[in-house]
């Protein structure tokens, strides 16, 4: 899976957000607030990754309980899927 | 205990203002910002030109400027305004396009299509071409709307419709309305501009001839508002019998301390740049400015509060027992008299019509309370 719509990852301050652009504000026309987490998952959906390898990922760079990360992951996949941003 | 600020807090210049211009090619009898058509060419000379609006866009999302209002004057009236918007919309803002929809051309539609604004304020003034006449000076511009109108409505942006009302259109408010919802939708509603007030910075409008008496225009906001409430409520609302209370503030919300420069937004999240490369905390009010094409956005945004000197408000309006429906602001006291400790009667006079309509007034009211409808 990777994100099939045009958003624009901006930070404001010490948070992030994201802006649709182009067609994607005829879909969701709006803005999502994301934390430090979420903009790593992000930056790595950019390319076709699996939500395992996303897992990994998170494992690599945080120190983290596996079970917690799968959690938190499949959360926010769930949310984006949902907008269908993914 | 009094707490003395010893330090401006950082601020972020979260909602921006882009005054592209303020040249229309509509001539509204009640315009804020236009300029007599004499000054049109010494207002081109000193427009930003779109590598500096672009620049200062760059600049402004990297200051943490998430959204963004593209105005005028009128936008598109600009020969670059293609360019500014293609280079404006890269840097990726929360944007609104704010628009009277006469000029809307192919070439535009074009770059809207390939970047369209999240949401467009499209202003109406009338729904006849004498209305569009006495109020705008054009006729024609009325079908240039509607069709601009259409055109910007194959856009998957939001749509808003926007009227200043004065003595000229007051009788056709409900029918631009209700041409708004006939031609494009029943969705659509028309938000009206509450007050009317004297033009700023130069611009031309004599409003004093043109906009509502107080009586007049609290009567359409009361007349508009019950509208809306009927269309919640049903058949069997009757304005006659709406109760109008003052209910005080959350007491949380009391307590919680808000810094500000003008007791608003403007300067602490808002700002704008004006056409001529200016940070203002907003639109109306000139007297305080920095000059973000000499020093930079983030300097310029950061000094802002610094150039902000302001007097006490007036002894009178300290005691005023109508402050609980006052709308005046240092802006529209600066454009009503000249002064920002100025008081200005069409305000005063609007706070005591709006007082005479409410039906339960506390006397002695302080200006922490909110009046609602009941």
């Amino acid at each position: 899976m990777k994100i099939k719509k045009e958003f624009v990852l901006r930070k404001i301050g010490d948070d992030y957000v994201l802006i649709p652009i182009g067609e994607t504000i005829a879909h969701f026309n709006g803005l999502i607030s994301i934390n430090e987490m979420g903009v790593f998952l992000w930056e790595h959906l950019q390319e076709e990754i699996t939500k395992e390898e996303l897992v990994q990922d998170v494992l690599e760079e945080y120190e983290a309980d596996r079970e917690q990360v799968e959690i938190d992951v499949t959360g926010f996949l769930e949310k984006l899927s949902k907008q269908g941003i993914i | 205990m009094k707490e003395q600020l010893r330090k401006m807090p950082k601020r972020y210049p979260m909602n921006g203002t882009f005054e592209l211009t303020v040249r229309c090619d509509l001539n509204c009898k009640m315009c804020l910002f236009r300029h007599d058509d004499s000054e049109n060419e010494t207002i081109r000379e000193k427009e930003m030109t779109a590598a500096q609006w672009i620049s200062m866009a760059k600049q402004a999302a990297g200051a943490g400027t998430v959204n963004l209002l593209v105005t005028g004057g009128e936008p598109m009236i600009r020969r670059d305004f293609c360019e500014i918007w293609e280079g404006i919309y890269q840097q990726g803002f929360f944007l609104t396009l704010y628009t009277n929809a006469t000029m809307v051309t192919s070439e535009i539609m074009k770059i809207l299509r390939k970047y369209p604004p999240h949401k467009i304020g499209v202003s109406v003034y009338g729904a006849s071409r004498e209305i569009y006449q006495k109020v705008c000076r054009s006729g024609a511009a009325l079908e240039k709307a509607l069709e601009g109108i259409h055109e910007l409505l194959t856009l998957p942006s939001v749509m808003e419709f926007r009227t200043t009302i004065i003595k000229d259109n007051y009788q056709e408010v409900d029918a631009i309305q209700k041409m708004i919802q006939e031609e494009f939708g029943e969705q659509y509603v028309l938000t009206h501009t509450r007050t009317v007030m004297q033009s700023v910075r130069g611009a031309c409008a004599d409003v004093n001839k043109c906009r509502l008496d107080p009586s007049e225009n609290i009567k359409l906001y009361f007349r508009r508002e019950f509208q809306e409430m009927e269309k919640i409520i049903g058949p069997d609302f009757r304005p006659e019998q709406a109760k109008f209370s003052i209910q005080k503030k959350d007491e949380k919300i009391l307590e919680k301390q808000r810094l500000t420069l003008f007791y608003c937004n403007a300067g602490m999240t808002d700002y704008t740049i004006t056409y001529d490369g200016k940070l203002q905390g907003c639109q109306i009010l000139e007297a305080f400015y920095t000059e973000p094409l000499k020093e930079g956005f983030q300097n310029a945004w950061e000094t802002f509060p610094y150039v902000v000197k302001l007097p006490g408000e007036p002894e009178n309006c300290r005691k005023c027992r109508r402050k609980t429906f006052c709308s005046t602001c240092f802006g529209m006291r600066y454009a009503e008299t000249g002064q920002l400790d100025g008081i200005p009667e069409y305000a005063c006079e609007d706070a005591r019509e709006l007082a005479r309509m409410s039906l339960e007034y506390d006397k002695g009211g302080k200006g922490n309370e909110k009046i609602y409808c009941t």
